[in-house]
């Protein structure tokens, strides 16, 4: 990097943390610390919600995702707006009305301290696991494609969020988020602009896109039902609402952001603003891989785009193997660059027969050039043995290799801004865990607010060190991004279980619904350890488990509902 | 069409809930340092709702048209352009 992208990079970090320290220098009390004194306006609560579920993946893989498998994976967050519906009729109100510091504090009221204690550790164990894999995956994108040390990498970036989350907790971490999201979003429209500015001058953003369409990559609608298939309108809908609803409503991370609006309204109206906008700004991330793609149709892209990886097998006995797959890589993409112009002159004058007859020549041309990048990563992973799946690097090393001086370190601050983002929503969220429903409901209950504080503060720094070590571990876990959607799978179920028992099934007592959880979980964690199912199914496996179990136990031991209780 | 819908998973909703005004095993509002009077009232059923909508169902029925509406939007930028 530049040294003028290093003043960029520097001044923008240093202008959030600053900022979010500032307005969040106030003495603080638990309300203030845990849930921003409940004072956040709707667009705090909907940018809030937003910049704690994009991490730096969303803004590193989503492009590659694009540009090797098209527009489809927009149709997972179909699912999102329907989930914020019912978030804002039966959540918020209970919440709410009930002035509940964290999701779990609801579930005593309702069964009994022990489920809460249950699904608060669940909470605590994947969200403290899959913070720490948060912080590494940009670490390792980073650390791939600029040389810096990954374990450094780790220490600062999540050392950085620390230090303004202990010292401003949730008012810190809404303001950061508001400054966050719109450094992001504006730099994301200008990176945009420069893809469509890097194509030749006889290319529009029309023929771009045309030649994209044309090549597969603008598949953003599949109506079919196919199981098998990840992404269809229909795995959307159904298993994109179960997984929203789970993470929005029972993961803390992001229930301590909802909880932060100033008034009930104020959280119902961020909560669907964030259903209004996640769509469109999803389907604007996948444009940014789409207009990559095109780019690369007239500008021959690497063969493999982690250079780190090439650099390695370069020094290896394989390197003339490389060279020459390289080399067969070069002549099907000079090859490719006559057809493609093609292909838009014919699009320009509307002359369906040279359309067909170019699309299929390219057809065949990107089917070769899938069969030589199969081969290279086939020799990578032959010479060191390491991951060879280079989606997550595509857009970052087009960054580097295009974009002028400055935006790249702008770029740069863009990932780390959204790891911060979701990292910092985490440790609040943690914290208030431990201190809420582990250390003020067990440990000491009567001590005066600044004590909590304290605690809140000495959790938030206890769980940023176990979060910073998880990442050093982390990369013994293979894909990072199946890793963190394995965590989430195992537990995600069995919570959203235990609400949906709490919301719905009224005649459900305490005593069914914690062993129903337990055995619930068990089932989960053996399906996941016998390989019986695809991970993502375990969410509405563990989730109908706790209901069934949960129901089942209640019919055959009933249990008497002790008048204290809600129930 | 849509405030039957609303009313029948509202009203499922009030019914399979544990009254409030109910002792609670729990202290509500627990770990608040603030007391109620403190905080923002809640219950006004207009409270953060945009000033161009007469209701919250009016809200989530403009999120489902906007997703619908969404839907079909990709579909025929997908048609145009492949």
């Amino acid at each position: 990097m530049n040294y003028l992208d290093w003043i960029v990079l520097s001044l923008t970090l240093i202008f959030v943390v600053s900022y979010g320290i500032y307005r969040s220098r106030e003495k603080h009390t638990m309300d203030s610390f845990l849930l921003a004194g409940k004072s956040m306006p709707w667009y705090h609560v909907t940018l809030s919600l937003m910049a704690t579920q994009a991490s730096a993946i969303t803004f590193l893989s989503a492009p590659g995702q694009a540009y090797t498998d098209g527009m489809r994976f927009v149709q997972f967050y179909f699912g999102l707006p329907l989930a914020m519906v019912v978030l804002c009729i039966t959540f918020v109100p209970k919440f709410s009305q009930l002035k509940v510091f964290t999701a779990y504090e609801f579930l005593e009221g309702r069964f009994d301290l022990r489920t809460r204690a249950l699904t608060s550790f669940l909470f605590l164990l994947q969200r403290g696991l899959s913070t720490g894999l948060s912080i590494y995956a940009p670490s390792l994108i980073l650390s791939a494609i600029l040389g810096w040390d990954i374990t450094w990498t780790n220490i600062i970036s999540g050392g950085i969020v620390m230090l303004y989350t202990i010292s401003g907790g949730s008012q810190a971490v809404s303001h950061t988020h508001l400054q966050q999201m719109a450094i992001i979003t504006i730099s994301m429209v200008v990176a945009g602009v420069m893809v469509v500015k890097f194509l030749p001058d006889n290319v529009s953003f029309t023929d771009a896109l045309h030649v994209a369409g044309k090549m597969g990559k603008v598949n953003l609608i599949d109506f079919t039902f196919d199981l098998n298939n990840r992404y269809n309108v229909w795995s959307g809908l159904i298993g994109g609402f179960f997984l929203q609803l789970s993470y929005f409503g029972t993961d803390q991370s992001q229930v301590g952001r909802f909880m932060t609006g100033s008034s009930q309204g104020q959280s119902k109206l961020g909560l669907a603003m964030n259903g209004l906008l996640k769509i469109p700004m999803q389907f604007l991330i996948l444009l940014v891989g789409v207009l990559v793609f095109a780019f690369y149709q007239f500008t021959a892209p690497p063969l493999f785009f982690n250079k780190t990886v090439v650099d390695n097998v370069r020094a290896t006995k394989y390197s003339a193997e490389y060279s020459a797959l390289e080399k067969k890589h070069e002549e099907i993409q000079a090859e490719k660059r006559p057809q493609v112009l093609a292909l838009t002159d014919a699009l320009r004058r509307g002359d369906e027969q040279a359309i067909e007859a170019s699309r299929k020549v390219l057809s065949q041309m990107e089917a070769n050039v899938g069969h030589v990048r199969a081969d290279a990563q086939s020799l990578l992973s032959k010479a060191s043995g390491g991951d060879t799946n280079d989606v997550n690097y595509i857009f970052l090393r087009f960054v580097i290799d295009y974009l002028p001086v400055g935006m790249v370190g702008l770029l740069i601050a863009v990932i780390l801004l959204a790891s911060m983002g979701s990292v910092a929503a985490a440790y609040n969220s943690l914290a208030s865990c431990s201190v809420v429903d582990i250390y003020k409901r067990i440990l000491r209950k009567d001590n005066d607010s600044h004590d909590y504080v304290a605690a809140s503060r000495w959790a938030t720094f206890f769980w940023g060190i176990f979060c910073i070590v998880v990442a050093q571990y982390a990369s013994r876990l293979g894909s990072m991004i199946e890793a963190v959607n394995i965590l989430g799978s195992l537990f995600y179920g069995v919570i959203l279980g235990i609400f949906l028992v709490a919301f719905y099934f009224r005649k459900i007592n305490s005593r069914a619904v914690f062993w129903g959880s337990i055995i619930g979980e068990v089932f989960v964690v053996t399906s996941y350890i016998l390989d019986l199912t695809a991970f993502l199914w375990l969410n509405l496996i563990g989730c109908v488990l706790v209901i069934a179990f949960a129901w089942m136990i209640e019919t055959i031991w009933p249990q008497r509902p002790s008048s204290g209780k809600l129930a | 069409m849509e405030k039957p819908f609303y009313f029948c998973l509202w009203y499922y909703t009030q019914a399979h809930q544990p009254p409030l005004s109910a002792t609670p095993a729990m202290n509500i509002k627990e770990n608040s340092t603030l007391d109620s009077s403190g905080l923002p009232p809640t219950d006004d059923p207009r409270d953060g709702l945009p000033p161009f909508l007469n209701s919250w169902a009016q809200l989530y029925t403009l999120m489902i048209g906007t997703l619908v509406t969404l839907i079909i939007l990709f579909y025929l930028f997908m048609t145009h352009f492949q």
